[in-house]
């Protein structure tokens, strides 16, 4: 266990961590092309354009956001709608909090800039099976897709110019079908079916009954109390 | 002008800044309650599966649970896969392919 035995463990997790971040960064690299090119159509420079995803890199509002724009909404309600929009992320940095108890504290704040839907879901599921170093990968994964959304958003900018009609169909189901694998992957027993199941069908329905993403986190926070109630009933 | 959006942007960077950090900086710091854990252990599964199901489930706003619904259709194969494979990049590739397979044929 000398030194080149925590060099090798450090490169290996830099390489692991990386190789998960891909399937993240191929969701996002059409999401952000097409932020960058309708961004353009707004009256926000292609500075703040890119700007945006530096600072704020959160896909679904960005685009609302544009889309606001575009109907001339003022200020205020789109910075209103984008914190709505990105509450769900307190559960996400909730349990991402239980694996990071001997992560160094520096880590934590930029741990909790990279956390999106994508990176929790990855490190969801992959971080209970590494013993150490989770600060570490977590980091090299979350700055991955953020590198990925960034440049991404760069290229849509770049190329809005000479792009009329932008569409790759089937890439839309990349991110659907990431979530498919990690909800197969994260599912330990039948009360996560059961829980899985309560939560898709509350989305559906909240999906109608309140806009702005909400269904999300009302979803979720009712099916996983339902779980653990049931879990009791049993 | 673009000095509004400067604070557009800084106010959408500290909106979702803010509710990413916090738990993850303060609650792994502190002991959490035993019905907290019990209750963030389902958030995984939970949160996924309400990301997914408006995905695959609404179709131009509205539930569309039929042969029409290529989204719905090329996620049954998609989850064998994922069951089988247990791997996400061979699960993100081939539900592509059989996207675009419904895709061409419907």
């Amino acid at each position: 266990m000398g030194r080149e035995f925590f060099i090798l463990s450090y490169k290996s997790v830099i390489k692991s961590a990386f190789k998960s971040a891909l399937p993240i960064i191929m969701g996002y690299i059409p999401i952000g092309i097409s932020y960058g090119i309708l961004a353009l159509s707004t009256d926000l420079s292609p500075y703040l354009i890119v700007g945006m995803s530096i600072f704020v890199f959160a896909g679904s509002s960005q685009l609302i956001a544009v889309n606001m724009l575009t109907a001339q909404a003022a200020v205020i309600p789109i910075i209103m709608t984008t914190f709505l929009v990105n509450l769900r992320h307190i559960l996400m940095s909730a349990t991402l909090s239980l694996y990071f108890k001997r992560a160094p504290s520096r880590l934590l704040p930029l741990i909790g800039f990279l956390i999106t839907d994508e990176s929790f879901a990855v490190g969801n599921t992959l971080l209970p099976d590494k013993k150490v170093n989770r600060g570490l990968y977590f980091l090299v994964m979350g700055f991955s897709a953020y590198m990925g959304w960034v440049l991404s958003s760069l290229v849509g900018v770049l190329i809005g110019k000479y792009v009329i009609n932008f569409k790759i169909p089937v890439i839309d189901f990349v991110l659907p079908a990431m979530f498919i694998i990690l909800l197969i992957i994260q599912i330990r027993d039948k009360m996560d079916i059961v829980v899985s199941i309560i939560a898709a069908v509350l989305s559906v329905i909240f999906f109608f009954i309140c806009p702005g993403n909400w269904n999300i986190i009302i979803a979720t926070v009712l099916a996983a109390v339902i779980g653990v109630i049931l879990e009791d009933a049993i | 002008m673009q000095y509004k959006y400067l604070l557009m942007v800084i106010g959408m960077a500290l909106v979702t800044y803010i509710p990413r950090m916090l738990p993850v900086t303060l609650l792994s710091r502190i002991k959490i309650p035993d019905l907290l854990i019990r209750i963030l252990k389902f958030v995984g599964p939970a949160i996924l599966a309400s990301l997914l199901a408006p995905a695959i489930f609404i179709s131009n706003g509205v539930v569309d649970i039929s042969f029409n619904n290529i989204y719905l259709l090329a996620a049954v194969p998609t989850f064998i896969t994922a069951y089988l494979t247990k791997s996400i990049f061979t699960t993100v590739f081939l539900g592509m392919f059989y996207l675009y397979i419904f895709t061409t044929i419907i």
